[in-house]
């Protein structure tokens, strides 16, 4: 999806309500890797935020956990669409210039 | 929260350089944000110096500018600088054309406004050394304490900036990132081994009038010390860790916060009326000043650490002024204690609190107060309290 090129990076993270949790992220696609304002220098961009749900969430939602395992996510569409088309910034989604729309005539 | 590379390496062998370190850190947990260099690298060593200024004069054609000839050991240099401060006889770094700063910035000889300079007076900033200076760095007037200065201040090192999630307070420290990068690596941890060189028999007056809030409260009293500005290699790690140096003793306990990650708090034993020190929930519309010069309303639900009759800090906040140690202090009451979390939070969520020192409670939270070691063992760090009689390093 993202080219040849990209490399992927999961990397554990923390959220109260998965456990574990894990963040992804893909090889900066503006700068390729040493760093730039749109990766914040680091080369990676972040994709999504996820982890195995936390089994008292399942509980209380009245899942027996021992029975039911959740696998969750969250992503930002915007960010992906960056990475798929090479846009810098996820406010020119909603700043309705044409000359922007126009490029996704189907 | 920031650490440094070397401070790290005290308490675990590792030998991979710091690039390679950041990377993995941030694979197995703690994000390593940044790691900047600090110091004064090898190829720059010749390339900036210490010198003097023999004189320095306004620059003919511009306001702002001035034209200082200063004088190192390897030679006079004229150099032009914007440095509202520096006068003659000042000791200053100049970085000569060659030197690359650690920013990116190279050094060459330039002509401004008709004037020519042959290198750039320094400040700490250029190395790193603080965030943004607001004029040269000047090392003092005397070459022997400049040179001592300079030489701590130019070791080689990193600035590590790691970005924690909240379920990993253990690494809020200089030590929990130690323990958490020898799991990495697979080294021992080196445990400190602080050495206690003064016994004394006198007990602290304490009365803890709310159990749950304060489980733990240990203190030491510490009699005829002479508050002082802290050695350079503490002022150093301090300031390169985001803390401002202050005096010996409030720049001890902020050591100890650094690398123990367990916070402490000096008072001064003379303020303290009774000399004692009674722990309890404030009353309501109790008023108090933090040693940030705020006055705070206190509500019946914060924990206040008071004397005999007021109140002297915020439990696991921050000090008052009322108890703060002063360049007269002789006496002082050293406060090592575990308090209930949840209160610490949101007491100072009420008042805006921003310091990081109650963040520390969050380990506590993960590891409970059992992991909290009497006061005495931290007090006698090396080279912090010095006595009356004279400077004492206990290292």
């Amino acid at each position: 999806m993202f080219g040849e090129k990209t490399a992927i990076r999961m990397r554990p993270d923390y959220f109260p309500f998965t456990e574990p949790s894990a963040e992804l992220a893909v090889t900066c696609f503006v700068c390729g890797g040493p760093g730039c304002p749109v990766c914040k220098h680091t080369g990676w961009v972040e994709l999504m935020g996820c982890g195995m749900v936390n089994p008292v969430v399942l509980q209380n939602c009245d899942i027996d956990p021992d029975v039911y395992s959740g696998f969750a996510f969250g992503l930002g569409v915007e960010r992906v669409a960056n990475a798929v088309y090479g846009i810098k910034d996820i406010r020119q989604y909603y700043e309705n210039d044409i000359r922007l729309l126009e490029q996704f005539k189907r | 929260m920031k650490i440094t590379y070397n401070w790290l390496k005290e308490f675990v062998k590792v030998d991979l350089p710091v690039r390679d370190l950041s990377v993995q850190l941030t694979l197995t947990g703690p994000e390593v944000a940044s790691a900047k260099p600090v110091g004064i690298s090898r190829e720059n060593e010749d390339k900036i110096v210490l010198v003097k200024i023999g004189d320095i004069n306004p620059h003919p054609n511009a306001d702002n500018l001035r034209i200082a000839n200063a004088q190192g050991h390897e030679g006079n240099y004229r150099i032009i600088t914007n440095s509202k401060t520096v006068e003659k006889g000042d000791y200053v770094l100049v970085a000569l054309p060659g030197a690359k700063l650690p920013n990116g910035m190279e050094i060459k000889a330039v002509e401004l406004r008709g004037e020519k300079s042959e290198g750039m007076f320094l400040g700490k900033d250029s190395l790193n050394l603080e965030e943004k200076s607001t004029d040269v760095w000047r090392l003092g007037r005397e070459e022997k304490k400049a040179r001592s200065l300079l030489h701590e201040y130019s070791k080689e090192d990193h600035v590590l900036e790691v970005e924690l999630t909240s379920n990993r307070s253990d690494c809020l420290s200089v030590i929990g990132m130690a323990r958490e990068t020898a799991a990495m690596v697979n080294k021992d941890l080196k445990t400190p081994e602080p050495k206690v060189t003064e016994t004394t028999e006198e007990i602290p007056d304490i009365q803890i009038k709310d159990e749950d809030l304060c489980p733990r409260y240990s203190a030491r009293i510490l009699r005829d010390v002479l508050v002082t500005e802290s050695p350079d290699w503490i002022k150093r790690k301090l300031e390169l860790c985001g803390i401002r140096p202050i005096n010996n003793i409030v720049d001890a306990t902020n050591y100890v916060l650094l690398e123990y990650g367990h916070p402490m708090h000096s008072f001064d034993l003379d303020r303290l009326e009774g000399q004692k020190i009674i722990v309890r929930k404030a009353s309501r519309d109790e008023v108090f000043r933090t040693l940030d010069g705020q006055d705070r309303a206190l509500t019946d639900k914060m924990l206040v650490i008071c004397d005999e009759k007021k109140a002297v800090a915020l439990a696991g906040i921050m000090g008052g002024e009322n108890s703060e140690i002063l360049p007269t202090t002789r006496n002082i009451l050293l406060e090592s204690a575990y308090f209930e979390p949840v209160s610490i939070r949101t007491t100072s969520k009420k008042d805006g609190f921003k310091d990081r020192i109650f963040l520390s409670f969050r380990t506590h939270r993960r590891l409970g107060h059992h992991h909290h070691r009497p006061g005495p063992l931290r007090r006698d760090h090396p080279g912090e309290f010095s006595r009356r009689e004279g400077l004492e390093d206990a290292r």
